[in-house]
């Protein structure tokens, strides 16, 4: 019945502009000095953050900023067929795009000889873990009370048929024919991840990205208002 | 006027033009917060004094550390700050001690009271100044570094209040570890606290004086 009354949604009843429930936790470990907890519909991201702490091995400080470390990690009953535990090639991966994200977010310069930890748990796996795990990351960096530029928001786009949707989720990430996830730091309108699946001409690729900007903007409106909720709860 | 404070996340626009202050940086000749935390304006100035922080080491601090190691020549002492700090022998006292001797008052897992007197590659603390001290019995609690002048209240006035209240010894570090020793030990940590998660609400004193009271007719029975 959906063909008759002629507005086409997708396989969740979205629109095709429309970004999925978001949910978010605070302070969710008492061990970590920040830790956060963000779900964009059935996908589940927790990061811990710890740190500025001591280098060890020494040999890797650097006398005139901070390093960061991020290891993202997918747990075994996240998908839905078991993922083998431990290294994959995936994984190292995204570490190393997130890590390349915060690198230009946070101010490095103000904890010289330090070292911050980023450790991101997927809990449950329905497209869009890396953004989820942008979002977790931003928003435990906050707490931990690391100086940043912004808070980063992070959405994908993609394109299904003909049509050009936000917020990527289920069977649209592998049966669809673009995926294309950004992280997006609004004070200073910069992109800071892009990566992309598929075959789009220019003007639709220019389109996706004011989609996932769009869909950035709501998530970073969502992440202050939570920080801010989370303070005035805990008092 | 119960909520005065105004709460900020990272790169929340604070003025439009180019304002001096801590936790604030300057883009495009724009003043944007650094921190998730409280907005702090005076006069000119715009600052934000974050919830949570690590504690930076500044040069005329008196800090509460924990000796860890001795390494010739110095103490390696942990004053939960990223980076280390170092008790060198010659700091440890204004009279000559010898090594031997040394060694047995600062063993590992000590307490001291001491001043940061230099960082440059290293931070280096002295033991030299007339208040330092070996913190010997007592117990400990923490607090983060960025709210050590709410414990301490304005010229003094908080810290004094807990301590004729409790008739406890209270000792303050900079860098957010705070000593005492006295016969209500869990109520002073339950005051820390309320005082680490209610900075950011005015008329804190008056709160924290309301229940010390009432804790202390708990505690006797009344």
């Amino acid at each position: 019945m959906r063909e008759a009354s002629k507005v086409w949604t997708r396989a969740d009843g979205r629109k095709a502009e429309e970004i999925r429930e978001l949910r978010a936790e605070l302070g969710i470990s008492k061990n970590a000095s920040g830790s956060a907890k963000f779900c964009m519909g059935n996908t589940v991201a927790i990061a811990y953050v710890y740190g500025p702490m001591e280098v060890i091995p020494k040999f890797l400080e650097q006398s005139e900023k901070a390093i960061l470390e991020v290891n993202y990690n997918m747990l075994p009953f996240s998908t839905e067929d078991r993922k083998k535990p431990g290294f994959s090639r995936r994984g190292a991966e995204i570490s190393a795009v997130i890590k390349r994200v915060f690198e230009n977010v946070i101010f490095l310069e103000d904890m010289p000889k330090t070292k911050i930890l980023i450790n991101i748990d997927i809990l449950n796996a329905d497209a869009s873990t890396r953004c989820a795990s942008i979002n977790a990351a931003s928003l435990a960096l906050a707490s931990a009370g690391i100086p940043m530029k912004d808070l980063v928001a992070s959405c994908a786009s993609g394109k299904v048929g003909n049509h050009l949707i936000l917020d990527v989720a289920g069977k649209e990430d592998t049966e669809g024919d673009v995926d294309l996830p950004i992280a997006y730091l609004p004070v200073t309108d910069e992109i800071l991840l892009l990566q992309m699946d598929g075959i789009v001409s220019i003007s639709e690729f220019n389109k996706l990205i004011e989609l996932a900007k769009k869909g950035c903007q709501q998530i970073y409106e969502f992440q202050k208002k939570t920080l801010i909720e989370f303070k005035k709860g805990s008092s | 006027m119960e909520e005065r404070y105004v709460i900020v996340t990272p790169g929340t626009l604070l003025a439009t033009s180019e304002k001096q202050g801590d936790g604030t940086y300057i883009y495009n000749g724009k003043t944007y917060s650094k921190y998730f935390g409280i907005l702090k304006k005076s006069g000119n100035k715009i600052s934000v004094i974050p919830f949570q922080q690590s504690y930076k080491p500044r040069k005329g601090d008196k800090v509460i550390g924990i000796i860890k190691e001795f390494v010739y020549p110095f103490f390696i002492v942990d004053l939960l700050s990223p980076i280390p700090a170092y008790l060198y022998l010659t700091n440890i006292s204004q009279y000559p001690m010898k090594q031997d001797k040394a060694i047995k008052i600062f063993s590992p897992g000590t307490l001291i009271f001491a001043e940061i007197i230099e960082i440059s590659d290293r931070v280096k603390l002295s033991m030299k100044s007339k208040d330092s001290k070996v913190l010997r019995g007592g117990r400990v609690t923490y607090i983060t570094p960025a709210k050590v002048p709410r414990v301490i209240g304005r010229g003094g006035s908080m810290i004094k209040m807990i301590a004729e209240k409790t008739k406890c010894n209270l000792l303050i570090g900079q860098n957010g570890v705070i000593w005492f020793s006295c016969r209500y030990p869990e109520l002073i940590i339950k005051i820390i606290k309320k005082i680490d998660e209610e900075s950011h609400i005015s008329g804190l004193t008056d709160r924290i004086s309301k229940m010390i009271d009432e804790e202390l007719k708990n505690e006797r029975g009344e």
